[in-house]
């Protein structure tokens, strides 16, 4: 058995030694889809970023006690 | 002389009850005064939801040793005045009516050959069962029953993901029950919160392998380092932070997401309960009751466990900036396991408006099997015990696909607005499962399952179209959110060749590889 994997060819374009190059689109076609994808990426960024500051804890929710309330 | 008291081993035995409505009938009130009301809601709510399973018959196994409650006694209740049996009674339900000389006679049909025959008798009736604590005022132990069915009377679906089978061995017979494990806090060692993890952890840690903790084991790690009411026994509830130390304790990793307020039609608490929950990862709900919530009374939150979905068969989009619909926009409403109600309780989720800030907040109305409702409140967090190497979140999936899935309704506009997104984890194994089914073609389901290396669990991005699914982003659930981590782009039957092209182009930007 070896382990041969990382020296196939597709892998060894990210894992070479050469310094990554740029991505660049390859056509016009190409260019133009990417620029949607990133207007839409802007479109959606204040979405974003609210679910991204959900994900940081404030130490008054942190400290929340949750304990039964009487009925 | 001195009496010595001897201890001969007990003496069990079974006795057959037909179920009634009023079944919270078969508990008297303990002796003494009761602070609670009596009959606990508890029962009356297992009484009305076994109604709905329609059931028939109440098999009594008089002593039952349980394992949640022998820990709780060795922890607790040993060490009381009064002397607390170290067993149970269990309950076991059937939708078949049957009497003593019945059962008898299907014991001695087993016993004479027949087992499998007697065995599939029960099994098929079998609607699981309830542990009754010998404790006068909290009697409901571990409990599981099955959840009702996908149809609601609503025209809604009920979905299940956190639920897993659990193994009865009953005289003999080996019976089965799908659900997810509840059971009433006792106010000794184990408030909402600890019971709410403990029926969480049932599904996750049991899927991971990992050791299933009691509720006094939950209550003894969470009060390791911090104690939130001065004590750790009784119990006096637990704050978010030693939910978070329990969780770490029995090798899980805790996730907390806050509450966020609706902003422009746009339903953040659905889209985190959507991606978690549809993921079977059963997350402890932090809840304020609405009073509280308004500033009118003490500000303590609860806890309940949120372990299904109620679904409607359209998602839909009320932002008019968006191109696409949002899979959360789905979601009606919620099952919870609410330690104050039961297991499975139907809750709707609404808009509220808070009237101090105007905020529009995520309020959840619990309700009782029959509709209706117990109590109303208001979402504050989810914490949510995950895989300690999930470290991919449901936010950072969606911005992913939020951004895929704006871009391909934009840039395929035969699809209109019909464009959905939805995200879940998947463990990689069912996800390969699945590929196979769907019609790729030999060489993409080759490279898909023989030469694409997968995390555990990947984070899925599920793009549809009207007539489909068009294309499945799998996402490197291990990944920290400063890498890349999408792997690769599966084209889907749903996309046409221009389609393709267009997902081809994607999937180099992102930097997946794509399986067409």
């Amino acid at each position: 058995m070896t382990y041969d994997r990382y020296n196939r060819p597709e892998n060894r374009e990210i894992e070479g030694n050469e310094p990554e190059r740029e991505l660049t689109p390859r056509s016009e076609q190409e260019k133009q889809i990417w620029e949607v994808l990133e207007q839409a990426r802007q479109n959606v960024k204040p979405i974003v970023k609210k679910e991204i500051e959900a994900e940081i804890v404030t130490s008054e929710l942190f400290n929340l006690r949750l304990k039964t309330p009487p009925r | 002389m001195i009496g010595r008291r001897s201890h001969p081993y007990p003496e069990g035995g079974i006795q057959i009850v037909p179920f009634r409505r009023d079944f919270w009938k078969e508990f008297p009130a303990p002796l003494g005064w009761v602070e609670g009301t009596w009959p606990p809601v508890q029962l009356r709510y297992l009484a009305d939801y076994l109604t709905h399973l329609e059931c028939k018959t109440v098999l009594v196994e008089d002593h039952y040793v349980d394992r949640d409650y022998i820990y709780d006694m060795a922890t607790f209740y040993a060490r009381s005045l009064r002397s607390y049996p170290n067993h149970c009674q269990r309950l076991h339900f059937f939708r078949e009516a049957f009497d003593n000389p019945r059962w008898k006679s299907l014991f001695a049909d087993a016993n004479h050959g027949e087992m499998s025959k007697s065995r599939a008798y029960l099994q098929n009736a079998y609607l699981g069962f309830s542990v009754v604590r010998p404790l006068p005022g909290s009697p409901v132990g571990r409990t599981v029953l099955p959840t009702l069915g996908r149809n609601t009377d609503a025209g809604l679906f009920r979905e299940f993901h956190s639920i897993r089978d659990y193994v009865v061995h009953l005289a003999g017979f080996e019976l089965s029950v799908r659900g997810l494990a509840f059971q009433q806090q006792d106010q000794g060692v184990s408030a909402c919160a600890t019971t709410a993890l403990w029926s969480s952890l049932h599904y996750v840690a049991a899927k991971e392998h990992l050791y299933i903790p009691t509720p006094a084991e939950i209550t003894e790690a969470a009060a390791r380092y911090s104690l939130a009411g001065g004590r750790s026994l009784p119990q006096e509830g637990l704050n978010i932070q030693q939910i978070c130390e329990a969780i770490r304790y029995f090798g899980l990793s805790p996730l907390i997401v806050e509450s966020q307020p609706i902003d422009q039609g746009v339903e953040h608490d659905k889209a985190q309960l959507l991606g978690y929950i549809g993921s079977g990862f059963a997350p402890l709900l932090a809840i304020r009751p609405l009073a509280a919530f308004e500033g009118l009374q003490r500000t303590d939150g609860h806890a309940i466990c949120g372990v299904g979905l109620k679904v409607s068969d359209q998602a839909y989009q009320t932002n008019e900036e968006l191109n696409f619909r949002d899979a959360a926009s789905r979601v009606a409403g919620l099952y919870v396991h609410d330690d104050r109600l039961g297991p499975y309780a139907s809750t709707r989720l609404s808009q509220y408006t808070v009237k101090r800030t105007s905020q529009i907040r995520t309020g959840l109305t619990i309700a009782w099997p029959d509709g209706q409702p117990d109590e109303e409140a208001v979402l504050e967090a989810l914490v949510v015990p995950l895989p300690p190497k999930v470290r991919l979140t449901i936010t950072r999936m969606r911005a992913l696909g939020l951004s895929l899935a704006q871009a391909t309704g934009q840039l395929m506009p035969d699809l209109g607005t019909k464009v959905t997104l939805s995200y879940r984890y998947a463990l990689a194994p069912d996800y390969r499962e699945a590929a196979l089914g769907f019609g790729l073609r030999d060489e993409a389901a080759y490279t898909l399952n023989c030469e694409t290396v997968l995390s555990r669990y990947v984070g899925l991005l599920e793009l549809t179209g009207p007539d489909g699914p068009l294309y499945d982003v799998l996402m490197d659930a291990t990944e920290t959110p400063a890498n890349p981590a999408a792997i690769v782009c599966v084209c889907r039957r749903g996309l046409t060749p221009k389609g393709l092209e267009i997902v081809d182009s994607f999937a180099r930007k992102i930097g997946a590889r794509l399986i067409k």
